[in-house]
């Protein structure tokens, strides 16, 4: 069976964000970029300025992120973002940073001034003993405290961005009343995620019972001095009156394909039953097997639409908070390719699910009919039929079968989505930009596993303690 | 005997690319534990069959030679993808076992019979033991040295009354009939109110006690599959997570450190073997508030 629930793409294609490479001067105990990215370098210049230039004439991507590692330390930076601002074709420049150099406020100017309109400044202590404790550097919580002074200064819009863990959990509220005086336009909220660390070696994930309360609070206060919030993978249902700020959408990022491979997957029991389950993705998997499936906790919304195994992966949802589980069927390019032909047959459209590796057509027909078109990357692999870019199949056709009618309806239907898709197929369409941007060549060494999987062994241990 | 649903001459059969693998065909209709067939997820071009798993297993723990007429006997006898095939782990002994299903079908002959008349030149199973006529399904045990005793005692009959849900399991030799393993069988999504409450109903683990033991059992990388087998047995529950990917499969081969060779000839053939779907059980019970899985295992069609 082919379950995509849980897996973790990227969902939110008007945003573009570029790893530039992965140094860093803090050392926080939670970081995925020191468990599992070190072996990523970032992205080579040549592939960087392809993606602009592909951007200059497709006007896909509304925003360009550059993140690190912590990337104000990057002597090219400058190099990066005035590439971006020169091509015009950005709204916006953001910069993913801890912020401990923009305490220096010629260089926060400098990045200003370099065309850089929105900071997500990242700040996991309330506080300079928690702050400090959790980077590993000393003096880091000041350093940032006055970057987003300077920010502010420089009249900017700045963001936070706070990782959940047991290290800062009982303080979440205490953070909004740090950065209110900054009016930040979005306050984030991103449960950690173990990337190599299954077995929760280093203690640093919060049991739900413990983190929601306190999250709740945080998102209650940040809500009445009128701050945005958005929160990662953390269960919608346990975010209380604030559940509208989950989101768990990510932007393209132009990194190494592997990278998600060594994302956690998650899942959730109530899946079949919940009116969200398409973009809350629950628990993940070292949650699970570490706390249990929290069955008591989690409290499913009735459904309102029949479940189906979601064997497409997440909906490319609306950049908006609170949007990303909208019924995605406003993509114009793609429903371009089949506008029209529903009506011939007196069809329904009623999803298209576009995602890295497929763009899906669900119609639905007379009483129960349903088959779906999907759409892959042109291979020489079996297919039903071949556009100029894509390979076409059909799949889960639904319904009488028996029923001559309804068998003759879904047929011809199928026969005319795939006849116009040819037809109007320009060429060249693409569902991944990246897909292949980034090869090997981004890859450092690792150094010889010393022996079974970390993981792996470990589940024993947890198993034995 | 020439058997009843090989491919026919005309029949594309497609060329392993690895030697001495037995290759998929377009005629292939594999089954799940449940005995349900499926269609590959995969096109079959490029593909092998599930049965070249069990025929490694056998390969490594040295018993291919003494099992494979007999198995292909079967194989022959009854069909392809007529019979499922299990490989189970010990983990405490790392000794590996095996066990043979086979549908009953209605009016033809006693399914024991017909085994046991096919297996007659290796050796002799459950004399004077026939199929009731409520086994669904007979299973067959064995291990490293079942050929060498030249015999089988028991077989395994599944029973169900119509209009239940429920599986008995009874081993059955000519001197005994005990019960085994009381079997559900659940979408493990779509019916999570009864999935829940019908896992921890248990003997064994005291759920009740501690939350976190039910994610060790349910385990979230094999959730995503097609139904869920939900068995008690004497001393041990058991979960099989029936239809998972490939990928699955090697999760599971990971998680509880299966034979080193039997995990490099899986990754090995990992592409070539997507295109079907596995069934992986796993047993387990509490030890001193903790979950131990005394045997873990997974199924294909022969
Ligand atoms: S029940 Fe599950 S899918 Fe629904 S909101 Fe809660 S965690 Fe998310």
């Amino acid at each position: 069976m082919e379950s995509y629930k849980g897996r973790f793409e990227p969902t939110r294609f008007e945003d573009l964000t570029v790893t530039v490479d992965f140094h860093c001067h803090s050392a926080c105990r939670f970081c995925i970029v020191q468990e599992g990215m070190n072996y990523f370098k970032g992205v080579p210049w040549e592939l960087y300025t392809a993606a602009v230039d592909d951007n200059r004439a497709s006007q896909r991507y509304r925003r360009v992120t550059f993140t690190g590692g912590e990337v104000t330390l990057e002597s090219r930076l400058f190099d990066y973002v005035n590439y971006a601002r020169e091509s015009g074709s950005f709204e916006h420049i953001r910069l993913q940073t801890n912020g401990r150099l923009l305490a220096n406020m010629e260089f926060a100017k400098k990045l200003v001034d370099s065309g850089i309109d929105e900071y997500f400044v990242s700040l996991h202590g309330h506080d300079a003993k928690t702050q400090d404790y959790i980077s590993q550097r000393e003096g880091s919580f000041d350093e940032a405290i006055a970057g987003l002074e300077n920010l502010v200064s420089l009249g900017v819009c700045v963001m936070t961005n706070t990782v959940l863990t047991t290290l800062n959990q009982p303080h979440l509220a205490d953070i909004v009343e740090t950065v209110r005086r900054f009016a930040p336009t979005r306050m984030e909220w991103w449960n950690y995620l173990p990337m190599e660390d299954y077995t929760d070696e280093r203690e640093l994930l919060s049991p739900m019972d413990k983190l929601a309360p306190s999250l709740r609070e945080a998102l209650a206060r940040a809500r009445g001095y009128g701050i945005e919030t958005a929160v990662k993978y953390v269960p919608r249902c346990l975010l209380g009156d604030d559940a509208a700020s989950q989101d768990n959408t990510q932007p393209d990022v132009v990194i190494v394909e592997e990278f998600y491979d060594i994302y956690p997957k998650f899942a959730c029991a109530y899946e079949a039953k919940c009116e969200y389950a398409e973009s809350c993705l629950g628990l993940h998997h070292p949650y699970i097997t570490k706390y249990g499936w929290e069955e008591q906790l989690l409290t499913p919304y009735p459904r309102t639409t029949e479940w189906d195994e979601p064997e497409y992966g997440l909906w490319v949802g609306s950049d908006r908070p609170g949007q990303a589980d909208a019924v995605a069927t406003d993509q114009p390019r793609w429903t371009a390719l089949i506008d029209g032909v529903a009506e011939r047959h007196g069809a329904q459209l009623s999803e298209v699910i576009l995602q890295r590796r497929a763009c899906v057509y669900r119609f639905e027909i007379g009483a129960g009919g349903r088959v779906d078109i999907l759409l892959s990357a042109r291979t020489q692999e079996h297919a039903l039929a071949r556009s100029a870019s894509f390979n076409l199949h059909y799949r889960n056709l639904r319904g009488d079968l028996g029923d001559e009618a309804i068998r003759e309806g879904l047929t011809a239907l199928v026969k005319d989505v795939v006849n116009t898709v040819i037809e109007r197929d320009p060429g060249g369409m693409r569902l991944d930009q990246r897909k292949g941007m980034v090869g090997p060549e981004a890859f450092r060494p690792r150094p010889k596993s010393k022996g079974p999987k970390a993981g792996v062994k470990s589940l024993r241990v947890l198993n034995a303690k | 005997m020439s058997p009843p649903d090989q491919p026919p001459a005309s029949t594309p059969v497609y060329d392993s690319p690895a030697t001495g693998l037995v290759p998929a065909s377009d005629r292939d209709r594999p089954i799940n534990l449940g005995f349900e067939a499926y269609h590959p997820v995969r096109p079959i071009p490029g593909k092998v069959r599930g049965e070249n798993l069990l025929w490694h297993s056998l390969l490594h723990a040295g018993l291919l030679d003494a099992w494979d007429d007999a198995l292909h006997a079967i194989q022959r006898r009854l069909g392809r993808d007529r019979t499922i095939w299990g490989v189970f782990l010990d983990l405490d002994s790392g000794a590996l076992a095996w066990e043979l299903r086979v549908l009953a079908r209605g009016s033809a002959p006693d399914i024991v019979d017909t085994l046991r008349e096919t297996l007659a030149p290796w050796l002799e199973l459950a004399p004077g033991v026939a199929a009731t006529p409520e086994s669904a399904v007979v299973g067959l045990r064995f291990d490293a040295q079942t050929m060498s005793r030249g015999r089988v005692d028991a077989v395994e009959l599944h029973e169900r009354a119509t209009e239940s849900r429920e599986t008995a399991v009874f081993r059955v030799s000519a001197e005994a009939r005990e019960l085994v393993s009381r079997d559900l069988v659940l979408e493990p999504k779509r019916h999570i109110d009864e999935v829940l409450p019908a896992i921890k109903r248990s003997e064994v683990v005291n759920f009740a006690a501690d939350k976190r033991l039910l994610g060790r059992v349910l385990i979230p990388e094999l959730f995503a599959c097609q139904r869920l087998h939900i068995s008690k047995r004497r001393g041990r529950d058991a979960l099989c997570f029936s239809g998972v990917n490939v990928e699955q499969l090697a999760f599971t081969y990971k998680r509880f450190e299966y034979p080193k060779p039997m995990l490099a000839f899986l990754t090995e053939h990992q592409a070539e073997l997507e295109h079907l779907l596995y069934d992986v059980s796993v047993e387990y019970r509490e030890r001193e508030g903790r979950i131990v899985y005394p045997t873990t295992g997974f199924w294909g069609s022969l």
